[in-house]
């Protein structure tokens, strides 16, 4: 083991919000790479997710991690960092 | 006795890979019932048969590729397995595409092209041969969205999320309703002659993940309620990108509809999809500014196009269709 590179600091545990939003994904958009995906990207367009893939992905969302989304707050969640902080978020 | 063909599933495909038999020798068949799977430009598709029956005989290996029209199994019809009489005529058909393979459509190479280059290809026949032969005609209006808008954000807001309902869904099923006083945009043409399809079945176009897209049929889209509707949508958008349509679904389309949604460019004017005579267009719904009373609001609005075949339709009875469409969304508790 080498120490002249602090172990690429390579992504922290992923926390079940970002786990299950893989999970969700890997269903709408096989091919897509989520530790390339910043957490403030905005996933319709870094995933190219129309409005039907998008509401499949809230719908799974909530489905996965038992957790009804309200119409006024869907609109938003449409990055990890929103998904984490909506989902992590006492209800 | 008949045979189950290859199937045609648009006009522009030539050629099919048999990837699985789903039904093996004595299996019962329903009508409806998936027979195998069958791997097109346009993804892997379940193939279902149209008559019940037994089936016989298979007559093509696993992985073969054939050109459309060619036979693939025998199946012995329902009716006549009391007392299986060997030399029965054959059984009406569900006519397996009058049109004779195409002529250089054999068996194809060991290594065919990637799947995105031949989605490539064969969009690139059909809207080749849709701009060669095909007079269109475009007409576009803009539609105020405010009352749709409104009345599906109060219904939203009472249910979770996995019932929601698109606006998508309301311009499919206006346009569906529409149809109905303007039949002749629900056509396709059969030999040189136009023929109307009743009820429509709407063909939504749908973008492919790595490129293309498919055109799926929502069979009878005008008497699916928004909910039915809705999720429909949901299945076959899933299905088309990541799992199978069925055959029906990709053939059975009689006008398409494209609808950009919430994304993307403010208008679109179509390429119709042979043998089709029409396809509607819906831009990205957003707010921009709409006059009313003499005052100028912000109003969410949608561009509805209409790309339409001037062989089988005039500008006059087009503009209606769009107007038709118009009204229907000022109502959308009707829909």
């Amino acid at each position: 083991m080498s120490d002249s590179e602090p172990a690429a600091e390579s992504a922290p545990a992923a926390s079940p919000v970002r786990r299950g939003i893989a999970k969700v994904l890997a269903g709408i958009a096989p091919e897509a790479d989520l530790t390339t995906v910043p957490p403030e990207a905005n996933l319709r367009q870094e995933l190219d997710l129309d409005s039907v893939d998008f509401q499949n992905f809230l719908s799974g969302l909530a489905k996965a991690l038992g957790r009804e989304i309200p119409a006024d707050v869907a609109g938003d969640l449409t990055t990890i960092a929103a998904c984490e902080r909506f989902f992590e978020k006492p209800a | 006795m008949s045979e189950f063909r290859m199937p045609s599933l648009g006009a522009d495909m030539e050629a099919g890979t048999l990837v699985a038999w789903q039904k093996a020798p004595g299996d019962r068949l329903a009508k409806g019932d998936t027979i195998a799977a069958v791997d097109t430009d346009k993804g892997v598709i379940d193939v279902e048969v149209f008559h019940p029956g037994i089936l016989e005989e298979l007559l093509v290996a696993e992985g073969t590729r054939v050109p459309v029209g060619t036979p693939l199994a025998r199946i012995r019809d329902i009716s006549s397995t009391a007392t299986p009489p060997p030399s029965q005529p054959a059984p009406e058909e569900p006519a397996p595409d009058e049109t004779t393979p195409p002529v250089g459509a054999g068996l194809q190479p060991a290594h065919p092209p990637s799947h995105a280059s031949r989605i490539r290809h064969s969009i690139a026949a059909a809207m080749a041969r849709s701009n060669r032969e095909i007079p269109h005609y475009f007409l576009w209006t803009t539609i105020d969205l405010a009352p749709a808008v409104r009345w599906l954000a109060a219904l939203n807001a009472e249910r979770p999320i996995d019932h929601r309902i698109l606006p998508g869904v309301l311009l499919l099923k206006a346009t569906a309703l529409a149809l109905g006083e303007f039949p002749e945009f629900s056509a396709v043409w059969e030999n040189d002659r136009l023929a109307i399809r009743r009820p429509a079945h709407v063909g939504q176009a749908i973008a492919l993940r790595g490129g293309g897209l498919v055109v799926a049929a929502l069979h009878d889209t005008a008497s699916l309620s928004l909910d039915d509707l809705m999720v429909r949508l949901r299945d076959l958008t899933g299905r088309a990108r990541t799992g199978r349509l069925k055959s029906g679904e990709l053939s059975d389309s009689t006008i398409t509809v494209t609808s950009l949604g919430d994304r993307g460019v403010e208008a679109v004017l179509g390429v119709i999809y042979p043998p089709q005579v029409a396809l509607v267009g819906f831009g990205r719904i957003a707010e921009r500014p709409w006059v009313s009373d003499g005052r100028v609001e912000a109003r969410p609005l949608v561009t509805a196009s209409l790309a339409a075949d001037h062989r089988a339709s005039d500008g006059h009875r087009g503009g209606l269709l769009l107007e038709a469409i118009d009204q229907l969304l000022q109502k959308p508790e009707d829909l």
